[in-house]
């Protein structure tokens, strides 16, 4: 039903990335400072897996209480070092999300004010007002959330991998087993999610116009169908796509309350599925 | 996709109980109960399988460990494999019950919302901002899904944890004892801090809120802004409060943190501890190494269940606060209230009585209604539609001799239709627009808009009766939304029709096309015409003067007109104005 409703423009790839690459380019020391956080926390976090095997390689060979006692020490020393960097990343990341977030909503709401009358009704308010919640809200979402997290999965994974082939070549292949299924359900995810998402938003805005229309204009004859019409736009979407902005009061691992699932058992955070 | 998705709308939303929260969620999880324990099942198979892993490998270590790459060390390979398919199969059903939950929660609380937004009349602006109402559909009703998102993995959660323990306690007692005893400690001095977090993040929402109310205010009222040149002031403002989310959201972030590092440092600990019992047991000899490994899987594994359970605490305090919101919109008095009882409906072809005024609308007769003061024949008008009972207690209108306060509201509004001056149009195709009730067929369409001379509006629209409408019918002229509007009061077909200036915003050339037409389409059917225009009153079997709260004078136009004395002058005098702003 939105489809033939005009909305706001949509920026296309490029402009997209360039403004990004702006945005990280004004940004790059907080970035840096971040990576460097993020980075000390996931090397850290590798010490669990490290010192177990230690462990085993010295009981299976033979060993004294005292050697295990160090080792069982130094274990501990690794988390609490870990944490307090979590700490300090977790604050500095979000800390920086919620200035950027300001920034990005401030340039709007300028530019809002100055667009042409025309576009911005003919869009509708329920097109603009979702712009100014909920996209800014999921924007803000991956820059607390999303920066950290995949910079902290692709430390690890390197981190881990690198361990393993200097440990044992061979078995180390075996980490590469699960890379083609994950690189296809990638890209597959990838090519439908865009479009998925973005019919999510429309569905946003028409549900968020409809209730402010029919909140602030009530009298008879009333439509009596509009959450059926919403609904429908959105049960269309609804199969391939988690909540919008469920997490926005999450830990620091759960991005949306959806997207928890790991699929390995370290004691550190450690990646989601793609499937989030 | 596994299974198709069901359908929603939800055909019967309910009715959420609004005495607390508790039951609020109660009522819901009962509402969608075969869902729920799909996704719970769901849930419980997923995570018990994760739980699986530690063990099996535990196992295939002491294996390979005695006897080489023997068939032993194969047979826990494959049995390894074998899960890893559960947990994926089991995942994918997982995932797909929980995003079902939650959108069906969702919707069951946003249809609700909007029956009650589109029924409660001018009550739910007069209790509540627009704001309010809109982010209880937006926000609280998707946070409150988010418990039943939750659900089944916090389920799963649960049954890990004790499989887990069983399967420790059985291998090492001591070992056990930590790991059953330890967790719940740990998530105890984790959920020691979601209260104040939840307290900042609640201080945050409030920000935010302002936030977004003082955004769609910006946004539509630019029209205004523009005019007397306010958007830096707003702008201003909006960055004010932008800022003040800002901090809000700083504070959210120390406590957010310190919970983050907790989530570390605690489960690391007891990580720490099992390792250094457990090292010192495969020294003595207690304990194989593939116990070890094991058991260092689990302490590690279980973090997990941890992180889901702490996160369910935060969401089900959030959704409680959520829920508080939906109950008090969905509280809020309707204008209309539905009797209990109501009485017998007064049968078709009676009469319509305003008592304050002395009105009467006689069935069949096609009437006109005047007056000096158009915010008073107005009012009038109003009140014969029956908006809000509050207010119209003072000047009781009768159907019938049956008060209409009294009467089935739904049986009252397919009967009297008012049709007033500032009509709003919704968004949405022009058929639907004209038809909301979905009854006429498409030359019923045609032909009202025929009688309302609204064929251009047609041409304008793109996609004519499929084309759509924008917001507010902003995408027409003036002349073209009010014309819209009569059409669509006319489709309506009810009993008595009360239009209010339906031609205010038209040349005088279209006035007088319309008014023929008009007076044609409702001939013989009860119909009151509020307007001063010569040009309607003309074509009208009968018109009233309203003079101060009485009818004073009742007659043809031309006999009023033309007419002695006092009353007839008055009615000149109205008249003759509107006929003399017309040639001007």
């Amino acid at each position: 039903m939105s489809a033939a409703r005009p909305t706001l423009p949509i920026a296309d790839r490029t402009e997209v990335r360039r403004t990004t690459g702006a945005l990280f380019m004004k940004h790059r020391r907080a970035l840096a400072g971040m990576a460097v956080l993020h980075t000390t926390s996931a090397v850290v976090g590798l010490a669990g897996p490290f010192l177990l095997g230690r462990l085993v390689d010295s009981v299976t060979g033979g060993t004294t209480t005292g050697h295990v006692d160090t080792l069982v020490l130094v274990l501990l020393a690794a988390f609490v070092v870990q944490a307090v960097v979590v700490r300090f990343a977790q604050k500095v990341s979000m800390v920086f999300g919620e200035q950027v977030f300001a920034e990005l909503r401030e340039d709007f709401m300028g530019k809002v004010t100055r667009l042409p009358l025309s576009v911005v009704e003919t869009a509708g308010t329920g097109d603009l007002l979702a712009r100014t919640t909920n996209d800014i809200n999921k924007l803000q979402h991956a820059i607390r959330f999303g920066v950290p997290q995949v910079l902290v999965c692709v430390i690890t994974i390197v981190l881990t991998i690198a361990a393993a082939v200097v440990v044992a070549p061979f078995v180390a292949l075996g980490l590469l087993v699960g890379v083609p299924i994950a690189v296809v359900a990638t890209r597959r995810y990838l090519a439908r999610a865009t479009a998925g998402y973005l019919r999510e938003s429309a569905a946003y805005a028409t549900l968020n116009g409809t209730i402010t229309e029919a909140v602030e204009e009530p009298g008879p004859p009333t439509p009596c169908t509009w959450v059926g019409a919403s609904a429908a736009a959105w049960t269309a979407t609804s199969a391939r796509r988690s909540p919008p902005n469920g997490s926005r009061w999450g830990c620091a691992c759960g991005s949306s309350p959806l997207s928890t699932r790991r699929s390995s058992s370290r004691p550190s955070r450690s990646c989601s599925g793609a499937g989030g | 996709m596994l299974v198709r998705v069901r359908t929603l709308p939800l055909a019967d939303p309910g009715a959420l109980p609004l005495t607390s929260p508790g039951r609020a969620l109660g009522w819901i999880a009962w509402r969608q109960r075969g869902l729920l324990v799909l996704a719970m099942l769901a849930g419980t198979v997923t995570m018990l399988a994760q739980a699986m892993v530690p063990l099996i490998i535990g196992i295939a270590i002491d294996e390979g460990l005695t006897q080489g790459f023997g068939a032993g060390l194969w047979r826990w390979c494959g049995i390894l494999l074998l899960n890893a398919a559960v947990i994926v199969v089991a995942g994918a059903f997982s995932h797909k019950y929980d995003v079902e939950s939650w959108l069906r929660c969702a919707f069951r609380l946003a249809q609700q919302l909007g029956y009650k937004s589109s029924r409660s009349g001018h009550a739910i602006t007069k209790t509540l901002p627009t704001g309010e109402v809109v982010a209880a559909v937006a926000n609280d009703a998707l946070g409150i899904g988010e418990v039943f998102a939750m659900a089944g993995r916090f389920i799963g959660g649960l049954a890990a944890y004790l499989a887990v323990a069983v399967i420790m306690l059985n291998q090492s007692v001591t070992l056990g004892l930590v790991v059953i005893l330890g967790i719940p400690a740990v998530a105890a001095v984790l959920a020691v801090l979601v209260r104040p977090l939840q307290a900042r993040q609640a201080a945050q929402r409030e920000a935010t809120g302002r936030l977004t109310a003082l955004g769609s205010d910006t946004v539509s009222g630019l029209r205004i802004l523009r005019g007397i040149g306010g958007e830096d002031v707003f702008s201003a403002r909006y960055a004010e409060q932008s800022q003040s989310v800002r901090h809000a959201g700083v504070r959210v972030a120390t406590v957010q943190s310190w919970l983050d590092a907790l989530q570390v440092l605690l489960p690391g600990i007891l990580v720490t501890v099992i390792l250094w019992v457990g090292a010192r047991g495969a020294i003595a000899g207690d304990l194989s190494v593939g116990q070890l490994v094991t058991f260092y899987g689990y302490a590690a594994f279980l973090g997990w269940p941890l992180q889901i359970a702490t996160q369910m605490l935060q969401i089900v305090t959030r959704a409680v606060v959520s829920l508080r919101k939906i109950q008090t919109v969905l509280r809020v008095p309707e204008a209309t209230p539905q009797a209990a009882h109501p009485p017998v409906a007064p049968p078709e072809g009676s009469e319509l009585v305003d008592e304050t005024t002395g009105l009467v609308l006689r069935p069949g007769r096609v009437v006109g209604l005047v007056s000096a003061d158009p915010d008073a024949s107005a009012a009038l008008a109003a009140r014969l539609g029956r908006f809000d009972d509050e207010a119209e207690a003072a000047t009781p209108v009768r159907l019938g001799g049956v008060l209409l306060a009294d009467v089935d509201r739904a049986h009252l509004r397919h009967r009297i239709v008012v049709s007033e001056a500032s009509n709003h149009l919704f968004s949405g195709p022009l058929a639907e627009e004209l038809d909301p009730r979905g009854r006429a067929v498409r030359d019923a369409l045609l032909d009202a808009i025929a009688v309302a001379d609204a064929q251009d509006v047609l041409d304008s629209v793109p996609g004519g009766l499929d084309g759509d409408i924008a917001e507010k019918g902003r995408s027409l002229s003036g002349g073209q939304r009010q014309r819209v509007a009569l059409a669509r009061a006319l489709l309506t077909e009810p009993e008595i029709l009360v239009l209010v200036e339906p031609t205010s915003a038209v040349d005088a050339h279209t006035e007088a096309r319309i008014a023929e037409r008009v007076a044609r389409a409702r001939q013989g059917r009860t119909t009151l015409v509020v307007t001063a225009s010569p040009l309607v009153l003309d074509h009208l079997d009968d018109v009233a003067l309203l003079e101060g709260d009485r009818i004073v004078a009742h007659g043809t136009h031309a006999d009023l007109l033309h007419g002695d004395g006092d009353v007839a002058a008055k009615y000149r005098a109205v008249v003759g104005r509107s006929m003399s702003e017309e040639v001007r």
